[in-house]
């Protein structure tokens, strides 16, 4: 300081005492406060006791003393009453030094600094924490949908196989319709037309006719409750428990006595049955010598009998049960008389009990009024009947199985 | 006559914005703030407890938080009888900065007390440190301890039990 101007040393004391707020405290050797001065109040420092132990006063001197390493500096050290200091620690004399140096206002720019430079990076380490959750979300989302893609393929390749499996079943079930009939029953000429139009891709409907010998045509229609494949293998059972009887050797008697032919495959249908699933069915069986229509009803629609001159009767005899309803339930036939002209159609419900828009059905009178006064009658009637049935149900799903059967006496 | 009384110096280490003066907020005077306010140097605080029967003087030194550009300043510890380790629950690299001031305090003052608190548990939700990095320092004979400045929760726990530690 002595190599300074007298004014630059003035200064010097000026900045350091003054506006530092320089304070000083000495210790003895028995930690003991001995010296005290300079701008102390500043510190909280005000009151101490000169001859008493330093640490019990100046509390921050706890385990710093004895000093063993000098100079030593504890930078920006801030005490209980929020001011700031440099603490400066020399031994000199026997006894330990602490000055003072008020750093507050420098304090408090680095704080500023700091913290905004704090601020940043724990924005940038939430940042970088929100990116590695949204990129982990991100994987499991790709994980999902590559799942959800899997899934959906093998849905779908399930669905095709399905869809072939159900192709390839209702060809089979149409396969089992036999096709038109034109030829002679013992000595009437005679034709059959049929109609099968499932709801689903197969149905429950059941359509068949053969004959039994030369002079006995026998017709079958059925239609087994509910809708779809179940529906359809009680049809194909149904129908193949008929063409087993057709094959027996005692055929033409059940058949021309066609409640015991019904008898039989109840029996067989009800055995089992614990879906409950059953089959309303007509069967009636034509004997080309008599001209006489032998027919038994389980469940079923009354056929509709329209004689040459246009007049519509309802076939309502012989009825029963349902078939797979109830074993040994009775059935009983009855028999109508046919001649040149006559026609019979056979329905299932799914005609008569069509819907249009507003859920009116298509109705028993439609059937009987279109073969009464049809207009075109070189149009085939079944095919006319559907024609009818679908413009009634006016474009909308086919709500049930279709099926009919024509039984038409040449003149 | 000045009455001596037992004073013992506790250092709070840790990242930079992990709570530790929180912590001393909450011990010292029962508040919690949620702005945050960082250290610079050091702030010295006295907790005066009585320790089965025994007043003890707590001198706590609270450190300014390590970052990427400032390391510990050790000549602080000088003098401390223990310390608490402080990471931030919710920031992995927190622990991970805790472990490296461990190591480096133990090099240059020796084996002293101290334990590991994981503040801010009222952000378990957020929480990033897995069970299994606690329970491999538990393993290797830390003390660990979660707490919340925000609450309170495992804050007086945790300095008295340091305090019976160095006071043992």
């Amino acid at each position: 300081m002595e190599d300074l101007p007298s004014s630059v040393a003035a200064r010097l004391r000026e900045l350091t005492y003054r506006e530092r707020a320089a304070a000083y405290l000495e210790v003895d050797a028995g930690i003991n406060l001995v010296g005290a001065g300079g701008h102390l109040d500043r510190y909280g420092l005000a009151n101490l006791c000169l001859g008493e132990p330093a640490v019990e006063q100046v509390f921050f001197l706890e385990g710093l003393l004895p000093l063993i390493e000098t100079p030593y500096l504890f930078p920006s050290v801030e005490l209980d009453n929020g001011c700031a200091a440099d603490l400066h620690f020399h031994l000199d004399d026997g006894s330990v030094w602490v000055i003072l140096l008020d750093v507050t206002d420098s304090r408090d720019a680095a704080r500023r600094m700091q913290q905004k430079a704090y601020d940043v990076t724990l924005l940038q380490e939430k940042e970088a924490l929100l990116n590695r959750r949204l990129e982990a979300a991100n994987v499991a989302l790709v994980a999902a949908q590559q799942e959800l893609v899997a899934a959906r393929d093998a849905a779908r390749e399930a669905l095709h196989r399905k869809q072939v499996e159900l192709d390839e079943a209702r060809t089979l079930q149409l396969a089992l319709a036999p096709p038109p009939y034109r030829g002679v029953v013992g000595r009437l000429a005679l034709t059959v037309d049929v109609i099968l139009e499932s709801a689903r891709e197969v149905g429950g409907d059941l359509v068949d006719h053969f004959l039994v010998d030369d002079d006995l045509l026998v017709l079958v229609l059925g239609d087994v409750s509910d809708k779809g494949a179940a529906a359809a293998l009680m049809m194909a059972r149904t129908h193949a428990l008929f063409r087993g009887l057709a094959a027996r050797p005692d055929a033409s008697a059940l058949f021309r006595s066609p409640e015991q032919a019904v008898q039989l495959v109840n029996a067989a249908l009800s055995q089992g049955n614990s879906s409950l699933m059953f089959v309303t069915l007509l069967i009636a069986a034509f004997d080309g010598k008599t001209s006489c229509l032998t027919y038994v009803r389980a469940g079923h629609v009354p056929p509709f009998l329209c004689r040459a001159d246009c007049t519509v009767d309802r076939l309502e005899a012989a009825g029963g049960v349902p078939l797979g309803v109830m074993d040994g339930a009775p059935y009983e036939s009855a028999s109508v008389d046919l001649v040149p002209g006559d026609e019979l159609v056979i329905v299932t419900d799914g005609i008569t009990e069509a819907m249009d828009r507003s859920q009116d059905l298509f109705g028993d009178n439609r059937v009987a009024a279109l073969m009464a006064r049809r207009p075109r009658r070189e149009e085939p009637l079944l095919d006319q009947l559907l024609a009818q049935v679908q413009a009634f149900e006016a474009g909308g799903p086919q709500s049930d199985d279709i099926a009919a059967i024509l039984l038409k006496l040449e003149n | 006559m000045i009455a001596t009384s037992l004073q013992k110096k506790l250092c709070m280490l840790g990242g930079f914005s992990v709570g530790k003066t929180s912590l001393i907020r909450r011990y010292v005077s029962s508040v919690f703030s949620d702005s945050y306010l960082t250290t610079v140097g050091v702030k010295i605080d006295k907790k005066t407890v009585d320790l089965d029967g025994r007043t003890v003087n707590l001198i706590l030194w609270d450190l300014a938080g390590e970052d990427d550009l400032s390391s510990l300043r050790t000549s602080y510890l000088r003098g401390a009888s223990g310390y608490l380790l402080v990471a931030d629950g919710t920031r992995r690299s927190t622990l991970d900065v805790a472990l490296s001031i461990q190591q480096r305090v133990e090099t240059e003052f020796g084996p002293l007390p101290f334990a590991l608190l994981l503040n801010k548990n009222d952000l378990k939700d957020q929480w990033t440190i897995a069970d299994a990095d606690v329970a491999n320092l538990s393993l290797n004979g830390w003390w660990v301890r979660s707490s919340s400045a925000r609450t309170g929760e495992g804050v007086e726990e945790a300095f008295r039990d340091l305090a019976i530690r160095v006071t043992g």
